[in-house]
C-alpha cells in the first residue's frame, strides 16, 4: 500500500537508468571542478613564473574548457534531477490518487477536502523534489568536498588539515544554535496564534466592551500578550542571526590561517606562491557544495515531515479490491439474502439490529418507515457503500463483502437522493456509470458505446428529453457551422411564426426595426444585427475606434458612459463581496471574471464627473452599458431618453455600416439566420421575457413539434448533450440532476437497481414516469430496493418492508399490510386502527 | 393567452425591489446585504388574469412578492376545487419552497393581471451560503412563524372544528 512506503522507496524504484546517467555526470563534474584549480596553479607557478606565453595560452584554454564543460554539466544534471523528481511526483500523485478514492466512506466523514486537496497540490511537490536531488546533491558534493580535501591535502597536507579543521567545529555547534532557533520559532508561532484569538475576541466581543467601557481591562490583557511576545521574538532573532553569523565566522576563519600558516611557509620558501593561491581558490570553492549540502538537509527534514505526516493521515485500509482477482467480474442473477445482519458504529450505536430479508431475482420491493430507521443504511450495505458489523449479506451466492467494486458496480446501480453531477457535458455525465464498468472488464470485448437511439430512448423514458432539447436549443451556432441545419431552422422560424406566433406573443419580443428590446442587450438595440467583422463583436465592441466615433457622432457616448458608471456602482455595492459565480451575476450585464477589474474602476470612478473618467475606465464601462439588457437586469432602470436616442442611432448606424463598412453586420431580418444568437432566438426571432420554466417549456414543445416534422430533433439533441453542467452540476436543477443520475445507472443495465429516495425532488408527473418506465422496460429483469419517501408509490412494490429503529418490523404486499393494521397502516392513514 | 402579458411590462428595479424585500417578516431578520443580494436576483414575472403561478402537485422552487394584483390560492381535493384564501399586493408566498424542495400542497391563480417579484430557491441557498449567519435567522424565524400559525389555530378567534384538532401539534415536529 502506498501509504506504507518510506521515501528511500521513491529513490529506488526512480528511473534507475536516469540515476545511473547522473551519477556518471556527477563524476565528470567534479573532475571539472578541480581541473581549474590545478590551472590556477600552473598558471603561477609555470607559466607567469618562466615568462611562457604558450603555456598560459594552453592552461587558460584548459582552465576554459573546464569552467564552460562543468557548466554544461551543471545544467543537464539539472534536467535529469527535474525529470527524475517530476516523474516521482507524478506517480506519487497518480498513486495517492487513487488510493485516497478508494477510502472507505468513514474516512471522508472524518477528514476535510482542504487537506486532501492540500495534500496532492502543494505538500507532495516537496517530497518530488527530494526524490530528484537525492542522488545527485549527496553525492555530488560530497565528491566535490573529497576531491577538494584531497587536492588540498596533496598541496600540503599540514595547511590542509588546519583549514579544514574548523569545519568539524560548526557541524557540532551550528546544529546546537539552530534547534534553539527552531523552538524559538515553535513558541513564536504559538505566541502569534494567542495573540490573534484575542484580537478576534476583541472584534467579536467589541459591542462588550464598549457597554463595559472596559478598554484598559483589555488594553492590559492584550499588552501582557505583546510583551510575551516581543520577549520571544527577540530570542527567536537572537539565535537565528546567531547561526548566520557562527556560519560565516567559521567560514572566514578558514582564510585566516591559510594566510597565518601559508604566509608563513611561503616567506620560508616552503610553499609556492601559485600553491598558496590554489590552495586559497580551493578552500573557497569548499562553501558551496557546502552550503548545497547543508540546504539537502534542510529539504530532507521538510520532505520526510511532510511526506511521512501525509501518508499517517491517509494510511487507512480500502475497504475492497477494486478489480476481482483474476477473474472477470461476476453476472449475477438478482437476488439479495440478508440474514442476521447488523452494524453497529462507534462501539454500541446499532444502525441495523439482525436484518432478514430474502429477495428474489426481478422481486420489486419498497422500504418505508420513520426517517432514521435505518433504510437508506440498509440500501448502503448492500451497495457496498457502507460495511456491516455481523451477520451475513450475500448477492447471489456470494458475501458482499467478499465482492470486489467492479462486482458490485457491474452488477448494481444505486441511485441517492442527492446525486453527484461532475463537471462535463450531459453526455459524458450519461455514460459515466457504464463506462467505469466497461473499464473494468479490460478482456471481455470491447461493446459498443450506447446508441443514440438508446440515449435518446433513455432520455425520455426518465424525462430528461425535454430538458435536452431545451439546452440544445440555448446553442449558439459559429457561422459554417451546419449550414444544411441552419436552412431547415429558417423554415422552421416562418412556420412558427404562422402557427405559434399567438402562443409565444405573452413570453416573447419579436425583433422589431422601430422599437426599443427591452430583453436584448443595448448593443444588440443599436447593431441589431450579427456581426461578421469580429471588431463589432460583444467583445470587442466598446474598444472599437468605429464604433466609439459613431457613439460619439450620435450623442449617445456620454449618455451610455454614465449609464454604464450607474450600473457598476450600483451592481459592486451589492454584489462586490460576492464570489464570482456565475449564479450572482447571470441577471447582471457584469462578467463575473471581471468583478475584482469593476471594484477597482469603481473606488477610482466614484464621485467623478463622466468628462473626468479616464479613456480606460470609460471603455469599461461603456462594455458594461452595451451588455445591459433592461429587462432583465433590474438593478436599474433605462432612462427613457436613452432609449429614443438608441432608437434614431440604430438608423444612423445602419446608414454608416452601409455606406463605410459594408458587410460588417449581417442586419436582423426574418429571412435570415442570425449567427450571432441562440437556436431558440432564431426561431423565435425574438427573445423570452421570462424565465420561468412552465412558460419556456410551453414554448420549447411547441418547437419540439416542427422539429420532429423537420427530422431534426435528433441533430437538436446531439447539440443539448453538449451541453456543459457546470462545476458539480451547478447549472442543473435538482429535478434534472435526479433524472441524469437515474438515467446514467439505467444505461449500464443493473440487475439490481437500489433507488434512495431518487425522486425526491420530482413532481407528481415526473414521478409517475419514472415509475412508468421502470414497470415497462425493467419488470423481472431487474430487482428493485427502492426507499420510498412516499406511501402513494409503494402500491406497485412487490413486497413492502416496513423499517423501526433498525429492524424490519412488517414485510408483506400493500394489501397484506394494510389489512394487518400495523405500522404501514399507521403511516398511510395517520393513525392507528380503532380496534373492533 | 392575453397579448398584454409580458410585452411591454417594465421590470422591477432594485431599489423598487429592496423596498419590498425590507418589508417582508422573512427577510427582515437577515443581514441587508444578503436582503440586496436577493433583491437583485429577483425576477420580474407577469401572469395574465385566470393563468396558474403554480400548479398543486408540482415542484417550481420559486417564491413570490406580489407586487401588483390579486392571486387566489386553490385546494383541489376529490370532491373538486375550493378557494382557500386571497392573497393581494405586498404578500409574500412561497417561503418554504425557498429552503427545501417540496411540491405544491396548492394552486395559486392570479385573479387580475399580476406583476411578481419570483425568486428562485437555487439563488436564495447561494445567497445563504454566502451568510451562514442568515440561515439560523431565517430557520429561526421560520419555526416562530409556523409558532404562531399554530397558536393562532389553537386560541385565534377561528375555532377549529372538533375533527380538526387531531391533526394540529405541528409545532411538536
Amino acid at each position: 500500500m502506498i501509504t506504507r512506503r518510506s521515501l528511500l522507496w521513491w529513490i529506488r524504484s526512480s528511473n534507475l537508468k536516469l540515476q545511473l546517467l547522473l551519477l556518471l555526470i556527477i563524476l565528470i563534474t567534479v573532475g571539472a571542478r578541480v581541473l581549474p584549480i590545478a590551472m590556477q596553479k600552473k598558471i603561477v607557478d609555470e607559466a607567469i613564473r618562466f615568462r611562457r606565453m604558450d603555456l598560459l595560452l594552453l592552461y587558460c584554454a584548459a582552465y576554459i574548457f573546464a569552467v564552460l564543460t562543468a557548466t554544461g554539466l551543471k545544467f543537464l544534471m539539472n534536467l535529469l534531477q527535474t525529470r527524475i523528481g517530476q516523474e516521482a511526483l507524478a506517480s506519487m500523485r497518480k498513486e495517492l490518487y487513487l488510493h485516497i478514492i478508494t477510502l472507505p466512506l468513514e474516512f471522508f466523514q472524518k477528514s476535510s477536502p482542504g487537506m486532501v486537496v492540500s495534500s496532492l497540490v502543494t505538500e507532495l511537490a516537496t517530497a518530488g523534489d527530494f526524490v530528484g536531488q537525492a542522488i545527485a546533491v549527496p553525492i555530488g558534493n560530497l565528491l566535490t568536498l573529497v576531491a577538494f580535501a584531497v587536492y588540498m591535502f596533496y598541496l600540503n597536507p599540514l595547511l590542509a588539515i588546519l583549514s579544514i579543521s574548523t569545519y568539524p567545529i560548526a557541524l557540532l555547534l551550528i546544529p546546537i544554535v539552530q534547534k534553539k532557533s527552531n523552538d524559538a520559532n515553535k513558541a513564536r508561532v504559538d505566541g502569534t496564534r494567542t495573540m490573534s484569538n484575542m484580537i478576534d475576541e476583541t472584534v467579536s466581543g467589541i459591542h462588550e466592551i464598549h457597554a463595559n467601557a472596559s478598554y484598559r481591562v483589555e488594553e492590559r490583557k492584550f499588552g501582557d500578550i505583546v510583551d510575551h511576545l516581543f520577549k520571544i521574538r527577540v530570542i527567536w532573532i537572537a539565535y537565528k542571526g546567531a547561526a548566520k553569523v557562527l556560519n560565516n565566522f567559521f567560514q572566514n576563519l578558514g582564510p585566516f590561517i591559510l594566510f597565518l600558516v601559508g604566509g608563513y611557509l611561503a616567506i620560508n620558501g616552503r610553499f609556492d606562491l601559485g600553491a598558496l593561491v590554489a590552495f586559497m581558490s580551493a578552500y573557497e570553492k569548499l562553501y558551496d557544495p557546502w552550503k548545497e549540502l547543508m540546504d539537502f538537509y534542510q529539504l530532507y527534514q521538510d520532505a520526510h515531515v511532510g511526506y511521512t505526516r501525509i501518508m499517517e493521515y491517509f494510511d487507512a485500509e480500502p475497504g475492497y479490491g477494486i478489480e476481482p482477482d483474476g477473474r472477470a467480474p461476476f453476472n449475477l442473477h438478482g437476488a439479495v439474502n440478508a440474514s442476521r445482519l447488523s452494524l453497529a458504529v462507534d462501539g454500541d450505536i446499532e444502525l441495523l439490529k439482525s436484518i432478514s430479508l430474502d429477495v428474489k431475482p426481478g422481486e420489486r420491493i419498497a422500504l418505508v418507515g420513520y426517517s432514521g430507521s435505518g433504510k437508506s443504511t440498509l440500501t448502503r450495505c448492500i451497495s457496498q457503500l457502507y460495511g456491516y458489523t455481523s451477520g451475513s449479506l450475500k448477492l447471489d451466492e456470494h458475501e458482499v463483502s467478499q465482492l470486489s467494486k467492479m462486482d458490485i458496480a457491474a452488477n448494481l446501480g444505486i441511485v441517492s437522493q442527492n446525486p453527484f453531477i461532475f463537471h462535463g457535458t450531459i453526455r459524458e455525465n450519461l455514460l459515466y456509470s457504464w463506462e467505469a464498468v466497461r473499464a473494468g472488464r479490460p478482456d471481455s470485448t470491447p461493446e459498443e458505446v450506447p446508441s443514440y437511439e438508446r440515449i435518446i430512448e433513455m432520455l425520455r423514458g426518465v424525462g430528461l428529453f425535454g430538458d435536452v432539447v431545451r439546452f440544445g436549443l440555448n446553442r449558439v451556432l459559429r457561422p459554417g457551422e451546419q449550414e444544411f441545419f441552419v436552412k431547415k431552422i429558417m423554415r422552421i422560424r416562418i412556420m412558427f411564426q404562422e402557427h405559434f406566433g399567438e402562443v409565444s406573443r405573452g413570453y416573447s419580443e419579436y425583433f422589431d426595426q422601430d422599437k426599443f428590446l427591452k430583453f436584448s442587450t443595448v448593443a444588440a438595440n443599436i447593431l441589431m444585427g450579427s456581426p461578421n467583422d469580429p471588431e463589432f463583436s460583444m467583445d470587442r465592441l466598446a474598444v472599437s475606434p468605429f464604433f466609439n466615433h459613431f457613439l460619439a457622432e450620435a450623442g449617445l457616448r456620454n449618455p451610455l458612459i454614465e449609464l454604464g458608471k450607474d450600473l457598476v456602482v450600483s451592481l459592486i455595492e451589492v454584489l462586490g463581496k460576492m464570489p464570482p459565480n456565475e449564479a450572482f451575476f447571470r441577471d447582471s450585464p457584469l462578467l463575473p471574471e471581471r468583478l475584482e477589474e469593476y471594484g477597482e474602476v469603481c473606488t477610482r470612478i466614484d464621485e467623478m464627473q463622466p468628462k473626468e473618467i479616464g479613456r480606460q475606465d470609460a471603455l469599461k464601462l461603456l462594455d458594461v452599458a452595451l451588455r445591459y439588457i433592461p429587462g432583465k437586469h433590474g438593478i436599474i432602470g433605462m432612462p427613457s431618453m436613452l432609449e429614443e436616442l438608441i432608437l434614431k442611432g440604430r438608423k444612423s448606424f445602419r446608414k454608416k455600416i452601409m455606406a463605410e463598412r459594408p458587410g460588417a453586420i449581417s442586419f436582423y431580418n426574418i429571412l435570415e439566420y442570425i449567427h450571432s444568437l441562440p437556436l431558440l432566438d432564431n426561431i423565435l426571432y425574438g427573445k423570452l421575457t421570462t424565465e420561468r420554466p412552465r412558460a419556456r417549456e410551453r414554448i420549447s414543445d411547441s418547437i419540439v413539434q416542427f422539429l420532429e416534422e423537420e427530422n431534426l430533433l435528433g441533430r437538436i439533441v446531439e447539440i443539448g448533450l453538449r451541453f456543459d453542467v457546470g462545476s458539480k452540476g451547478e447549472r442543473l436543477s435538482g429535478g434534472q440532476k435526479q433524472k441524469l443520475a437515474i438515467a446514467r445507472v439505467l444505461l449500464k443495465s443493473p440487475r439490481i437497481l437500489i433507488l434512495d429516495e431518487a425522486t425526491s425532488a420530482l413532481d407528481n408527473a415526473s414521478q409517475q414516469q419514472i415509475q412508468d418506465l421502470l414497470e415497462s422496460r425493467w419488470k423481472g429483469k431487474c430487482t428493485i430496493i427502492s426507499v420510498a419517501h412516499r406511501l402513494d408509490t409503494v402500491r406497485e412494490f412487490d413486497r413492502i418492508a416496513v423499517m423501526r429503529a433498525g429492524k424490519i418490523v412488517e414485510i408483506g404486499t400493500y394489501d397484506e399490510l394494510i389489512g394487518y393494521g400495523g405500522i404501514l397502516y399507521e403511516l398511510v392513514h395517520g393513525t392507528k386502527p380503532r380496534v373492533h | 393567452m392575453n397579448s398584454s402579458t409580458g410585452q411591454n411590462l417594465a421590470c422591477i428595479e432594485y431599489r423598487t425591489a429592496l423596498d419590498m424585500l425590507m418589508r417582508v417578516p422573512l427577510f427582515s431578520v437577515i443581514p441587508i446585504e444578503a436582503v440586496k443580494v436577493l433583491a437583485c436576483l429577483g425576477e420580474t414575472e407577469n401572469f395574465a388574469a385566470g393563468e396558474i403561478v403554480f400548479q398543486q402537485g408540482e415542484i417550481d422552487d420559486y417564491a413570490y412578492y406580489i407586487v401588483e394584483g390579486e392571486a387566489e390560492l386553490l385546494l383541489r381535493t376529490e370532491e373538486g376545487e375550493q378557494k382557500i384564501r386571497g392573497f393581494g399586493k405586498g404578500d409574500f408566498i412561497g417561503g418554504f419552497s425557498l429552503l427545501s424542495n417540496m411540491e405544491r400542497l396548492f394552486s395559486l391563480r392570479a385573479q387580475t393581471d399580476l406583476c411578481c417579484l419570483a425568486f428562485s430557491a437555487d439563488g436564495f441557498q447561494k445567497i445563504l451560503k454566502q451568510f451562514p449567519e442568515a440561515a439560523a435567522e431565517i430557520l429561526r424565524e421560520m419555526a416562530s412563524q409556523v409558532f404562531r400559525w399554530e397558536y393562532g389555530l389553537l386560541h385565534g378567534d377561528r375555532k377549529l372544528c372538533a375533527k380538526c384538532t387531531s391533526a394540529v401539534g405541528v409545532t411538536l415536529l
